[in-house]
């Protein structure tokens, strides 16, 4: 395509969008909210997924053995836990180590642990790491099942609650984005429709004169993607100062759960977006031309 | 160049509007195609630009076999063919200049090419001063002319006026038709469609003479008589 026609084409897209502005405004918002649906649910999946990653790290099950059996009978189960192959690492702690660091975790407040050492109420224990947290449950069943663990402690009623929020979330985001992307597209497809009404002498004077269906298209393809593109950027904005505002003033507040930075997520919202509007402006102004240009 | 061989127009809801149609146009001639109110010419017309498709017959337009057209050629058939609308089918808001322009730029001419051709043409149509009104502001004559100027410009081999004189006076309408002949001597077949008798008689022409849907005349320098309508 050369120079000159990119800037008719252009000049003429432009001037339809205004032509009718209501209706443009409406297909951009449709497209706007349905963009922020998507970029809130993703940012909602990337912190969830940073906060089970994190729980993952931290991802210990305690397993804590006998009162009665000695330390070296103690050190003795390793070899029975290691039996179990959905575990990554195993290291062994004795009472007097796990009281230890009990104390240090305390820090100043220390003090009320006085008096203890005499008479330490811990176990001795296995901490076990897992290759996936998916395994918590299954690891904690068949830990319990070693001889000579008296009780095991593990996180994966938590875990299992997030995964399960996430999967109810996505399955929810998923319908409500693919019914926006729709009306997205039908509203697009509406504004480009009324565009080409407006003009249809023009575009049968056009085919008259022998102007090619491409060249009679392309404006109003443009028109598309001009929404589309801008719904796209009204979204990007909105997006990043909503989130920021979440999180400055909620959940930093909560400081044990990390946070996401929009930063670190922006190449992946812009994509989406640019990418999502694009395509749904495309297609909503396809999908109206063809039963113009049968002339 | 136009041949049209036994060419019949039924159009889809029934209504018989060409039998048997015989034309034979040949490069640089000037036609006028007469007959009363629902004969057929327009049909004739939509049917050379392949506007409709005839429902039995053959036809060569400037070379493009109208039987076997594919779809993606008929804007090359049709810049061969520059039209003259009845109703002129100017858009009302852009200016004479833009008017004639915007022909050009659905083809694909460069604009240096453009800037150059649209006066010229208007010119030629002698509406050099009214480049910049918009079509409103114009007399029924004058905007008869940029509907000229506008199938004029990008050069085609053959102009159709379909009834370019219908909504004019009779020495405006001589003008348009002295307009035509003038193209027709640069070396553009011309085919002009039209009922009125004393506009006919007033040139010494081809005439071809339709009526319900069949050529019943087809003289040179002949007249458009009363009496084959
Ligand atoms: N699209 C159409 N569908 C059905 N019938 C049509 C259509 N166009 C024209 N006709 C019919 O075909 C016949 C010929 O019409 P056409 O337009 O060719 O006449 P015409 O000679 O140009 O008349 P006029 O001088 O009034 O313009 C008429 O009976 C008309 O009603
Ligand atoms: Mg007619």
């Amino acid at each position: 395509m050369k120079l000159y026609n990119i800037t008719y084409f252009l000049r003429e897209g432009i001037q339809s969008i205004f032509s009718h502005r209501l209706m443009s405004i409406a297909a951009t918002s449709v497209i706007c909210a349905c963009l922020l649906l998507m970029g809130s649910f993703s940012l909602v999946a990337m912190n969830i997924d940073k906060l089970l990653e994190d729980i993952e790290n931290k991802n210990e099950i305690v397993a804590y053995v006998e009162e009665t059996f000695t330390e070296e009978a103690a050190r003795a189960i390793e070899s029975d836990i290691l039996e179990i192959t959905e575990i990554d690492s195993v290291e062994y702690m004795t009472k007097e180590k796990a009281l230890e660091n009990f104390k240090k975790e305390f820090g100043d407040e220390s003090g009320i642990l006085d008096g203890l050492d005499e008479r330490n109420p811990l176990r001795d224990r296995y901490t076990v790491t897992l290759r996936n947290i998916h395994d918590t449950q299954k690891v904690a069943d068949a830990l319990s099942e070693v001889d000579g663990i008296a009780k095991v402690s593990a996180r994966s009623d938590i875990t299992d609650k997030i995964i399960q929020v996430r999967d109810v979330t996505t399955a929810i985001c998923t319908v409500l984005i693919l019914i926006l992307v729709l009306v997205s597209v039908f509203i697009i497809s509406n504004t480009v429709n009324l565009t080409m009404f407006n003009r249809r002498e023009e575009i049968a004077i056009m085919k008259m004169i022998g102007a090619t269906n491409g060249f009679v298209r392309i404006p109003f393809v443009i028109e598309g993607l001009l929404i589309g593109i801008a719904g796209a950027s009204v979204a990007l904005l909105l997006q990043w100062g909503v989130y920021e505002y979440i999180v400055a003033s909620t959940l930093s507040a909560i400081s044990f759960i990390p946070t996401v930075s929009f930063g670190s997520a922006i190449w992946y919202i812009l994509i989406m977006f640019y990418g999502v509007g694009i395509l749904v402006g495309g297609a909503g102004s396809a999908l109206t031309l063809r039963k113009f240009l049968k002339v | 160049m136009v041949r049209l061989l036994d060419v019949c127009k039924v159009y889809e809801n029934g209504t018989p509007a060409l039998s048997g149609i015989n034309l034979k146009i040949d490069d640089g001639e000037f036609v006028f195609l007469v007959g009363s109110s629902a004969s057929g010419k327009s049909t004739i017309v939509k049917i050379l630009t392949s506007e409709v498709k005839m429902t039995s017959g053959r036809g060569i337009v400037n070379g493009f076999n109208l039987n076997r057209i594919k779809p993606s050629k008929v804007p090359e058939l049709r810049r061969t063919v520059g039209v003259v609308f009845q109703d002129f089918r100017l858009i009302d808001k852009k200016t004479v200049y833009e008017n004639v322009a915007f022909a050009m730029r659905a083809v694909g001419a460069p604009p240096r090419i453009i800037k150059k051709r649209v006066p010229y043409v208007l010119q030629l149509v002698g509406l050099e001063r009214k480049m910049k009104s918009y079509p409103n502001e114009l007399s029924g004559g004058e905007r008869q002319r940029v509907a000229v100027a506008r199938a004029l410009v990008n050069n085609p081999s053959m102009i159709i006026a379909d009834e370019p004189t219908g909504n004019l006076d009779p020495k405006m309408s001589i003008e348009i038709m002295s307009l035509l002949e003038k193209i027709n001597e640069l070396g553009t077949t011309v085919l002009v469609v039209t009922h009125e008798r004393e506009l006919v008689n007033e040139f010494s022409k081809r005439v071809i003479a339709i009526d319900s849907g069949r050529i019943i005349s087809d003289r040179t320098g002949g007249y458009y008589q009363n009496e084959t309508l």
